[in-house]
């Protein structure tokens, strides 16, 4: 008898397709809320916040999209459970992206968010008055992330090696902080907000990304399944992306106040003094070749050709691929 | 006819072609629907049994490339050196650990850390730990006291991070255990091996990653949202296929251990995909069915055309030569008995032609010479006709025409009588009565004659004459004849007689001459009998007379024919002839019975009535 009914339930879904109609739900008959959501993983990072502004004014509803953000303080455990598929999309640095690829080689790249200038620094106890000085201190960094290229810059800048600093991997921004004051480690390489704060704890910045110029832009990047499945919500989230930017851009104020309110940030916390948020115009111009800093993929390629060389990656990505500069283009 | 035919044709096909598949189908339906579900189920297993492999494989990597790298002089070195100079090879140990997590797994690498004999961190590359002692832990304890490599999981007490120990023991050249060194793991890296596996066994299917205790270390959000703990038997063996419900869903569950550490893997699916799964397979099978049917359908129906076909050819001969196309024959030349029947049909039709051609030759010779002799008979019949009418008014003429010289003979001779007699001798007036009487007789032949041409030439005024008419006429005639002879004894019998329809002054004339021939032929007898009267639709007058021999009786109604001579009984031959005619025109007929010396009887019929008389002429 069960047969039977099995059977019957196999001529049914054989003859549904031939009857035409597929049980497939339609996501554009959905209310925007019902629809399957943008899970993108978010740490404070100003850079990042538009997406918040966005979700909070309205605009990814406004694009059709319904667009989830992850917020949590450390991006280190952001970043592993992107590796691991917890989340559609996740905001990071882009040299912390093209490490991901180390372990999620199908992960895309689609927009810049920002620039950072002194948003990124590294941040020093009292008594290290100079990069030299850091020669034999414990300087804390996130381990296969773009930190290490930032500090091996910077270390070069100052004629030290990365050998001569004791590196301390980064297990969690706030414990970091601790660390930094009570002495057990001597400098951070680290971003706002946690610059300020560590500054506003007796540290003193050594070191910012103005030193740099163009090494640290961030990004978002999709699992690769994400692009090639939902491209229309991909480019809807962009779009209320660049109306969050926009907006931010004419009235700081207000846009200060909807994401303190939203996720806590101080609003002193959200300046935009140490970074450019890059709007849509500047994201075409960045997401061309070309062969220094203002190209995405020039900046990619150091970083691969670093953590290449370091043994984070173990064969190179193909950056054609990784860098997907169609939704940016694809934007009016 | 032809329907029913190419229907059953096409029937037989699909029984042919769909029985053996239906009884197929039926037996093995069920085997077909295990061994799919077997399948998809075994898919589950090796699944599990992958993503075993590859987590083991990683701890008994991790593992073995700690025990070698515990193997470096500097890391025994640094655990006996004293406190005091400990800093001094920090950053020896740090560029050291800093080679040794180079690699894809970097990320997950949490701290390199060396424990000395009473359980306190002395290194920690994160230096979170330094000075901590660690000598409850279990991974530690185990470590110590087995002397081997060990994985361990641990949650921390504050969040809800997921750590895996690997530690080995390191030991002096002596053979003495001096400290530990411990490698700490995110345990996302477990998250990121399990999701590695994500859809080994088809759509849907994921590992879940699960601890003694049922807790979840890793699943997948993306199909369930929130997933904490799993009920501990589905952690038991023996192993083998579960159902069991999570977070809503009935999933089909294959569970694995792990040999390395104490983790379980469930590698799962949702029942609907491996439904499915089955379904596709089945639908499959259903469809290639499906296909057979709309070839066998094909197939059916073109050889049921072509077996119809000339069928149809013939029914549709048959049918015009059922119309009378005789010429109809079918265009049939195939080898088999249809062929054949055409054949046979082609040669029937044939025949039937040739045959009713000549019906119809034979049928068109005979109206041809009906159509001639008709015609002929016409032809005759008008002549007849004509030269009656000719001879009718010849006689009429003749006899009109004789009356004025019979008139003149008998005048003459009447005066020559009367006044010359006397100047005869005997002889010559016996000649000159003679003369007299045969023109007397002559005058009456004329007579009969004009009466019987006045009888084919009268227009007939046929009217209802009633009983008493027909016996008053027959009254009024009887006197007359009486007076004439009165002296003779004669008894009538006048019965009843039936009306009729009739020319009134033709019947008198019929009732006339009957009734006198009557009283003339029974002159010898006395007494005389003469009855009138009607029998069995005849009217009839009989008499006890002369008679005649029935031999002659066919004569009886002819002009000028006589059964009697003239010296015995006078009359001129012409009466009974034009009662047979006068009856005759009435549409009756008219006959004698009769018998010599003892009587003769004359029977006639006349029409009833008017309508009766229109018919039948």
């Amino acid at each position: 008898m069960k047969t039977f009914w099995r059977l019957c339930l196999v001529v049914f879904m054989v003859t549904l397709p031939l009857g035409g109609c597929s049980g497939e739900t339609n996501q554009q008959s959905l209310a925007v809320s019902q629809r399957t959501p943008l899970v993108i993983a978010v740490n404070p990072w100003v850079g990042f916040m538009p997406v918040v502004l966005a979700k909070e004014k309205g605009f990814f509803d406004a694009e059709g999209v319904n667009v989830q953000y992850v917020y949590g303080e450390s991006s280190r455990q952001q970043r592993l459970e992107f590796e691991a598929g917890a989340y559609d999309g996740i905001m990071l640095a882009l040299g912390s992206l093209i490490a991901v690829g180390a372990k999620a080689p199908d992960t895309r790249i689609v927009m810049l968010t920002d620039i950072s200038t002194t948003g990124d620094a590294v941040v020093a106890r009292p008594e290290i008055r100079s990069i030299a000085d850091l020669r034999g201190k414990r300087i804390v960094l996130g381990a296969a992330g773009y930190g290490e290229v930032v500090v091996s810059v910077m270390l070069q800048q100052a004629g030290l090696k990365t050998d001569d600093i004791i590196w301390v991997p980064m297990q969690n921004e706030s414990e970091t902080l601790r660390m930094l004051k009570d002495g057990r480690v001597d400098a951070f390489q680290t971003w706002e907000p946690f610059v300020s704060r560590a500054v506003a704890e007796g540290a003193h910045v050594i070191f910012t990304g103005a030193d740099i110029p163009g090494l640290i832009p961030d990004g978002v990047a999709f699992h690769g399944e994400v692009v090639q499945q939902r491209p229309d919500d991909i480019r809807a989230f962009l779009r209320g992306w660049f109306r969050g930017v926009d907006f931010w851009l004419a009235n700081p104020s207000e846009a200060e106040q909807v994401i303190s309110q939203a996720v806590g940030l101080k609003p002193e916390e959200l300046s935009l003094q140490g970074l450019e948020l890059l709007t849509l115009a500047r994201n075409k111009e960045f997401f061309r070749k070309g062969e220094d800093f203002s190209s995405v993929y020039y900046a990619a390629q150091v970083y691969v050709d670093f953590f290449l060389r370091k043994g984070v990656l173990s064969k190179s990505l193909n950056l054609d691929e990784y860098i997907d500069a169609s939704f940016i283009h694809s934007l009016p | 006819m032809q329907q029913s035919l190419r229907f059953k044709l096409i029937l037989v096909f699909q029984l042919v072609a769909l029985l053996p598949l239906g009884v197929m189908g039926t037996l093995y339906f069920d085997t077909l629907y295990k061994t799919l579900l077997a399948s998809a189920e075994r898919e589950l297993q090796v699944g599990a049994q992958q993503t075993a492999l590859w987590l083991d494989t990683f701890f008994a990597e991790t593992l073995v490339n700690l025990r070698s790298q515990a193997q470096l002089p500097d890391f025994s070195s640094y655990l006996v050196r004293d406190e005091k100079y400990r800093r001094l090879s920090e950053p020896t140990l740090s560029i050291l650990f800093k080679a040794l997590g180079r690699s894809s797994n970097q990320a997950y690498i949490q701290s390199y850390m060396l424990i000395d004999p009473n359980g306190t961190v002395i290194y920690d590359q994160t230096q979170l730990s330094i000075g901590q002692n660690v000598a409850t832990e279990p991974f530690f304890r185990q470590t110590w006291q087995s002397g081997e490599g060990q994985v361990t999981l641990t949650q921390s007490n504050e969040t809800d991070q997921r750590y895996i120990y690997f530690a080995v023991p390191i030991w002096n050249e002596a053979g003495y255990k001096i400290g530990l060194l411990a490698l700490r793991y995110n345990a996302g890296i477990l998250r990121l091996l399990a999701w590695e596996s994500a859809n080994l066994a088809g759509e849907g299917s994921f590992a879940i990653l699960v601890d003694e205790s049922g807790q979840v270390l890793s699943w997948n959000r993306q199909i369930i949202p929130t997933l904490q703990r799993v009920e501990l038997n589905l952690l038991a063996d023996p192993q083998g296929i579960r159902r069991a419900n999570l977070a809503g869903w009935t999933y089909a569950i294959a569970h694995h251990r792990l040999k390395n550490a104490p983790l379980h893997v469930l590698y799962v699916q949702p029942e609907t995909a491996i439904d499915a799964y089955v379904i596709s397979h089945l639908s499959m099978v259903l469809l290639i069915s499906l296909g057979v049917l709309v070839i066998t359908l094909l197939v059916a129906l073109i050889a049921a055309n072509r077996f119809s076909h000339p069928i149809n050819q013939l029914t549709q001969a048959a049918r015009r030569l059922m119309s009378g196309d005789l010429s109809a024959r079918v265009q049939v030349h195939t080898r088999d008995e249809i062929g054949l029947l055409a054949q046979t049909f082609n040669q029937m039709a044939a025949g039937l032609q040739e045959e009713v051609e000549e019906i119809r030759n034979a049928e068109e010779r005979y109206r041809q010479l009906s159509l001639s002799l008709e015609q002929m008979v016409e032809q005759r019949t008008m002549q007849l006709q004509k030269a009656n009418s000719e001879l009718e008014s010849f006689s009429y003429s003749v006899s009109h025409d004789l009356r004025a010289p019979l008139r003149a003979i008998n005048g003459f001779s009447a005066i020559l009588q009367d006044s010359s007699a006397e100047l005869l001798d005997d002889q010559g007036r016996q000649h000159l009565a003679y003369i007299r009487t045969e023109a007397k007789r002559m005058g009456e032949l004329i007579d009969g004659l004009l009466a019987l041409s006045r009888v084919g030439r009268h227009a007939l005024r046929i009217q209802p004459v009633s009983s008493e008419q027909i016996k008053t006429l027959v009254q009024e005639i009887i006197e007359t004849l009486h007076s004439n002879e009165p002296e003779r004894q004669v008894e009538w019998r006048v019965n009843d007689l039936p009306p009729c329809a009739a020319d009134l002054t033709l019947l008198r004339q019929v009732f006339i001459n009957l009734l006198n021939n009557a009283f003339k032929y029974t002159r010898e007898r006395s007494p005389a009998l003469i009855e009138i009267g009607f029998e069995d639709g005849a009217y009839f007058i009989r008499d006890n007379g002369a008679g005649f021999d029935m031999r002659y009786a066919d004569r009886l109604f002819g002009v000028f024919q006589r059964l009697h001579t003239e010296s015995k009984y006078e009359g001129t031959g012409i009466g009974l002839a034009t009662v047979r005619r006068i009856i005759e025109r009435h549409g009756g007929r008219i006959w004698a019975q009769a018998e010599v010396e003892k009587g003769a009887c004359f029977f006639f019929t006349l029409p009833p009535d008017v309508s009766t008389f229109e018919q039948l002429s």
